[in-house]
């Protein structure tokens, strides 16, 4: 069971049942060894999950290496402390405000392009070709897919 | 939609860019991951834009492939993209065309 609701200040209320919470848990330590593997050093990753979570931000590649140097740490340590969060979430109910629901909202969303690139997930005609799927992770993407729709309907409300 | 394209191009070049500045702009790439309804969320929130104009902008992505959210000075342009790629949407930036 996922039920997210509008919360009050802003945020939503999570509430998950033991299965669930229990898959989010192990997807999202996952998501934390990925990002705690990342090495800091400003480069492209050879890693296609981890290119995508830190785009170029320029065509040219000198500036957006550049770019790289001046923020990656940042932005990495901000995918960090988003992931421990939803590694920490229960069975049960959990109250968001407006700042962790953005955080943890964020985090679903990360893992869910990793898992995209995992299934090699890259086109429009990839997306077509998943739809249905019932393979494991492909049901994963889309589970995941659900409750971020959700998330963001809540959110949308509150 | 064409003409409330351009409409909408103006109108954030008029709202973002003091005459005179030279001009970068913030593009949002399409992907085939990220869920429409984030992608309009993000634009809301970030942006500040109303539903209807985070509405078009996420549409003009998702069909075109690509649409320029943002004009202004570049370190305002570098600092959308952060935000941008902090939420995982896939976005550059680049000079104006002149």
């Amino acid at each position: 069971m996922i039920a997210v609701r509008p919360g009050v200040g802003g945020g939503i209320e999570l509430r998950l049942g033991r299965q669930e919470a229990s898959l989010l848990a192990d997807l999202a330590s996952q998501y934390l060894r990925l990002l705690e593997a990342r090495d800091s050093a400003p480069a492209l990753s050879p890693d296609p999950a981890i290119a995508r979570l830190f785009p170029a931000a320029y065509a040219d590649p000198a500036a957006a290496a550049r770019f790289r140097e001046e923020g990656e740490t940042a932005a990495l340590a901000q995918r960090l402390a988003d992931a421990q969060r939803l590694a920490a979430i229960g069975a049960g109910r959990t109250r968001f405000d407006r700042e962790e629901a953005t955080a943890f909202m964020r985090a679903l969303n990360g893992l869910r392009l990793v898992v995209a690139t995992r299934l090699g997930l890259y086109t429009e005609e990839d997306a077509q070709a998943l739809a249905g799927s019932h393979a494991p992770l492909a049901r994963i993407h889309a589970w995941l897919g659900l409750f971020l729709e959700r998330v963001v309907a809540a959110l949308s409300e509150s | 939609m064409a003409s409330l394209d351009t409409e909408l191009e103006q109108e954030l070049t008029r709202a973002q860019q003091p005459h005179g500045q030279t001009g970068w702009r913030t593009v949002v790439w399409n992907d085939p991951v990220n869920l429409m309804s984030y992608v309009t969320w993000v634009f809301r929130t970030h942006f500040g834009f109303d539903e209807q104009t985070a509405v078009n902008l996420m549409l003009r992505v998702h069909h075109d492939g690509r649409a320029v959210v943002a004009h202004g000075p570049r370190e305002t342009m570098e600092a959308h993209v952060r935000a941008m790629h902090d939420y995982g949407l896939w976005a550059t930036l680049e000079p104006e065309p002149t």
